[in-house]
């Protein structure tokens, strides 16, 4: 049951890495909803992101998180987080870059990070620790033997996974997915994209995703935000905006799914080869 | 360094504290797991530099306080000389010089590359704070590690020095020992205790300051490396002098009654 807005934006100015300004007047996300954050201004998706997960403040504007005010950031602290614990255990992040602790193999660096979620205070807990990271890398398709690796000896679909099992390993209620099929070969996208969808489905967990890809939001959301040119350009059901941009969108769709018909011909006459 | 470098690791100081107390950090086992990791790292596998490095001083400081000495007739007087050059001033001094070229430049470049690469984004992100988890064992495990090695350096240098000096004056080791241990004061413990421990904790607070403070591009990797190194070595030597002149105007003061050195 949708009660009332998990993410409440009022006037915010985003900080973006360019010089262009990105504005929004209003965004409410409601608790359970599916929305791509979708388009061309890759930048305005990025600000976007980072400000709906709490790792930047906005330049203006007011934001609420689950009824928790985001407070302006400490130029002179950036060290403290935003958002404070309770809300932090809700979220799964997935970022863009699948950053993962390089010094550390993956089953040190999810245990590690389960323990400080959670504590390991008790035997459950400690057991938790162990046990979770591999049960979610089980559910991903994640071969036991890749989590003793570490980051860079991960192939990009492995490393990608990984960056799902953190987002996954708290059973987060609110997921966010920040570029997700970016760079993975087809044969790679079709995999995550039948995980994830496995992964959400039936849920009512929140998800947040943002993508260049109209494919992947087309299978995972409902709802699209859509950015271009430093523009809001729509937010609504994403049959509205078939409707209104039927013939634009179906551009798009075209040209993703040739782009993906073209490398699948490469990857074949190279294997022919 | 302008004003606002120091209000940025005044607030920086605070929020590891505030950061160490939220977390309960001591009670965390991981903690524990990459102080002992740092402890390795920095102490370990520095020993044998430290060690060669203790060589070579305590051989010089015999040779120079041997000749020094013997001209005036007090070749008797090494164990106040060791004393005084190596557990006093040397050994807290060349032990964090060289930790700050060894392990300082390694703390900061790999801070500034975790952020280049998103790391510490990510543990932002997942709720956990960089500075319980890389800062403070980062530090601890740092300071601790130039105390132990300035302990190690002590000894390396005090027995080179005593088997050099053999060959310039005959002493029984009981008398040496006898000498140093009469020699050695409540508070020359002390200065060696915070000189050792203070340069530690200073030079690795700044290398993680430093590391964390680049805004996260690759290039400024060998930057902050390099910053870090240069902010050590000012901060290393001006400690080492404050802790001298506090001993020696203060304390040798107060003790001498007010008579100065």
């Amino acid at each position: 049951m949708i009660t009332k807005a998990l993410w409440d934006l009022n006037f915010v100015q985003l900080r973006a890495r360019d010089s262009e300004y990105r504005f929004l007047s209003e965004l409410q996300i409601s608790r359970g909803e599916k929305v791509a954050i979708v388009g061309n201004d890759a930048e305005y998706r990025r600000s976007l992101m980072r400000l709906l997960s709490g790792l930047e403040s906005p330049a203006s504007g007011e934001v609420y998180i689950d009824s928790h005010k985001i407070p302006s950031r400490d130029e002179r602290n950036p060290w403290r987080d935003l958002f404070p614990p309770s809300l932090r255990r809700k979220i799964g992040i997935s970022l863009q870059g699948d950053a993962l602790i390089s010094n550390v193999s993956l089953e040190e660096c999810f245990e590690t990070l389960f323990r400080f979620k959670y504590g390991d205070h008790n035997e459950g807990l400690k057991q938790g620790a162990i046990r979770v990271p591999k049960e979610v890398a089980t559910k991903l398709g994640m071969p036991l033997e890749s989590l003793k690796k570490r980051p860079a000896e991960l192939n990009p679909l492995e490393r990608r996974l990984a960056s799902l099992c953190l987002a996954f390993l708290t059973k987060p209620s609110i997921l966010m997915l920040d570029d997700p099929s970016y760079a993975l070969d087809d044969e790679a996208w079709s995999y995550l994209e039948a995980t994830i969808s496995s992964l959400i489905a039936g849920t009512q967990k929140t998800l947040i995703l943002s993508t260049a890809d109209w494919i992947l939001a087309d299978a995972l959301c409902d709802r699209w935000i859509v950015f271009e040119n430093t523009k809001l350009v729509f937010d609504g059901d994403k049959k509205a905006y078939r409707k209104t941009f039927g013939e634009k969108l179906t551009q798009q769709l075209k040209t993703e799914r040739w782009k993906k018909i073209r490398s699948a011909i490469h990857e074949l006459e190279i294997d022919a080869a | 360094m302008t004003p606002s470098f120091f209000a940025f690791f005044n607030s920086y100081f605070w929020e590891i504290i505030r950061a160490s107390k939220a977390d309960k950090i001591f009670q965390r086992r991981d903690i524990r797991t990459v102080i002992i990791r740092q402890l390795k790292f920095t102490g370990a596998q520095s020993y044998r530099l430290v060690g060669i490095a203790a060589l070579f001083v305590g051989v010089m400081t015999v040779a120079q306080g041997t000749a020094q000495l013997t001209r005036f007739g007090g070749g008797n007087a090494l164990g106040p000389i060791l004393v005084g050059a190596i557990i006093r001033e040397l050994a807290p001094l060349l032990t964090t010089l060289i930790i700050v070229s060894r392990s300082v430049s390694a703390v900061a470049s790999e801070l500034s590359s975790m952020k280049a690469n998103g790391e510490i984004e990510l543990l932002h992100s997942v709720g956990v704070s960089p500075l319980s988890y890389l800062v403070v064992p980062r530090v601890l495990g740092g300071a601790f590690s130039v105390f132990l090695l300035s302990i190690h350096f002590v000894a390396v240098a005090l027995i080179s020095g005593y088997l050099f000096g053999q060959f310039f004056v005959k002493m029984p080791l009981s008398k040496f020992v006898l000498d140093i241990l009469h020699t050695l004061s409540m508070a020359d413990v002390g200065v060696f205790v915070v000189k050792s421990l203070g340069a530690g904790f200073g030079i690795f607070l700044l290398a993680t300051f430093v590391g964390l403070r680049t805004s996260g591009k690759s290039y400024e990797v060998p930057q902050a490396t390099t910053q870090a190194v240069v902010y050590a070595f000012l901060v290393t030597f001006a400690f080492q002098l404050a802790t001298s002149i506090f001993y020696y105007f203060v304390i040798m003061d107060f003790s001498m009654g007010g008579m100065g050195i």
